[in-house]
């Protein structure tokens, strides 16, 4: 039963390191999915057998299907691949690392395990961080 | 900066930050340079721990070691200058910063850039958050070496950073026997049990962890004796005591010299009081507390976490009370510090 999607609002569901409503409203309609998402939440395919609009979600998955494949080509072609979407340098994309800059060179999109990555316990840090602490202000912490 | 041996070092271990426990690894470590180096050699040591004031730290370090107390209870600005005026009171060679790359108030953020000398972070386990709001990814940079005391950290990875075992401030073969330790715990026979439970934190945790000692000194009144090992001992809690034959109030500290003669240990989640269980082969069961920086929860096995006096009932009960009497044969560990202390040798001379 495909799912149904409120059509006034962006149904997107994604952020840089934890999903997150939107509720922009919408410009494009996922091609894949059929979900109303806003411009920011637009990716446009770029190569020449498809054409059209998917979600950030999509994209993600479409990645993440293409990854292993892309990757043997990556290195096939020494280094010369370029991807199918117009837009991987959006945060949606990022990896989450402590290191921001280190991943150059690695694999493409964070497939090699990098032991850097956030765990669950950092993302739990993560969102209680979110309460609104500032570091380097009280003196009686530790 | 580097040096000809026959030059005195001159080390600043910075310690800055709240509780007993970055104090408490700063000295463990200053204790093992100064035994390592050589006699010229000296160390200024930089806390601003509430407890301080009443900690003999430099009966630990003796003559060599300097100890600059700031007041805990000065404001931010006040505690920047103050440790401003003590990076200029001397030249160092080196400077040891334990956890906090930028310092607790981020102003090595502008002191260390401008030092002509060797730069170690001592470096732990952070939240997330305060790595990415400071880029500290990129900040660590400015360090000759991480050195990580035994406990994952965020920049472990980096190819300057060298792991350790944990860093204890007693060597095995310093930790009193049981029989002694439970004298210096005022225990007397080795008949009953011993629960030693730390009053360390903020006021309100060793509150709790004051009350949760008298409610097991209540619960077990023939059965264990109950040790509540506080820093500052306060005389309203002399009365505590006289209720109770099977409850003391002792202040020892390092603790850890003691803790042979405890048959659990009963604490926070902090650093020094899990890994020197650990170390020791003592029961432990801990309260996780919530702090800016250090994430207890991780440390604290799932198993001997506990978070309301009925899960420390049960604990006691299961590890103390009905199991045979533990053997209390020889210990061995590895003190991790002197690795460290090596590292750190190897970069100044």
């Amino acid at each position: 039963m495909p799912k149904s999607w409120d059509t006034g609002i962006c149904n997107e569901k994604s952020g840089f390191l934890f999903n997150h409503e939107c509720f922009q409203p919408p410009d494009n309609e996922c091609m894949k999915c059929q979900k109303p998402v806003c411009s920011d939440h637009s990716h446009e395919l770029l190569d020449d057998e498809r054409k059209g609009v998917l979600c950030t979600s999509c994209v993600k998955k479409d990645r993440k299907q293409m990854g292993k494949r892309q990757a043997r080509e990556l290195r096939s072609t020494n280094g010369n691949y370029h991807d199918s979407y117009d837009s991987y340098d959006e945060p949606y994309f990022w990896g989450g690392y402590y290191y921001g800059a280190t991943h150059q060179g690695s694999e493409p999109w964070g497939l090699a395990n990098d032991p850097n990555d956030f765990t669950e316990a950092d993302a739990e840090s993560l969102q209680d961080a979110d309460g609104g602490e500032e570091f380097e202000t009280d003196m009686s912490e530790s | 900066m580097t040096q000809s041996a026959d030059v005195p070092s001159h080390w600043l271990v910075y310690a800055m930050g709240g509780g007993i426990g970055h104090v408490t690894r700063a000295t463990a470590l200053s204790r093992s340079l100064l035994q390592h180096s050589s006699g010229g050699d000296r160390i200024t040591l930089l806390t601003n721990s509430s407890f301080a004031a009443r900690l003999p730290i430099e009966n630990e370090l003796g003559e060599r070691a300097e100890v600059m107390r700031i007041d805990s209870r000065h404001s931010r600005d006040r505690t920047v200058a103050e440790v401003q005026r003590v990076f200029k009171t001397a030249l160092f060679h080196a400077v040891i910063v334990d956890t906090f790359p930028r310092g607790i108030a981020g102003e090595l953020a502008e002191i260390l850039p401008g030092l002509n000398c060797r730069k170690v972070l001592i470096h732990r386990d952070l939240n997330p958050k305060y790595c990415q709001q400071f880029r500290l990814s990129e900040f660590v940079g400015i360090y000759d070496r991480l050195i990580v005391p035994g406990e994952a950290a965020p920049f472990e990875n980096l190819p300057n950073t060298i792991s350790t075992s944990p860093w204890l401030v007693r060597n095995d073969s310093e930790l009193l026997q049981p029989d002694d330790a439970r004298r210096r715990l005022a225990v007397k026979g080795n008949k009953l049990p011993v629960a030693v439970v730390l009053g360390c934190g903020r006021a309100e945790e060793i509150e709790q962890m004051q009350a949760w000692a008298m409610q097991l000194a209540d619960e077990f009144p023939v059965t264990l004796e109950v040790r509540f090992v506080v820093i500052n001992k306060s005389e309203s809690l002399d009365r505590q005591e006289i209720d109770r034959p099977n409850f003391k109030i002792v202040s020892i500290w390092p603790f850890f010299q003691a803790i042979r003669g405890a048959s659990i240990v009963i604490s926070g989640g902090g650093y020094n009081s899990v890994n020197e269980a650990r170390a020791a082969g003592i029961p432990f069961c801990g309260i996780p507390r919530k702090r800016l920086y250090d994430r207890q929860y991780k440390r604290i096995a799932s198993s001997d976490c506990v978070e309301r006096f009925e899960d420390l009932r049960t604990k006691i009960e299961s590890s103390v009370l009905n199991v045979p009497t533990q053997s209390k044969g020889k210990i061995s560990f590895c003190n991790g510090v002197h690795e460290a202390v090596e590292v750190i040798q190897g970069l100044v001379s």
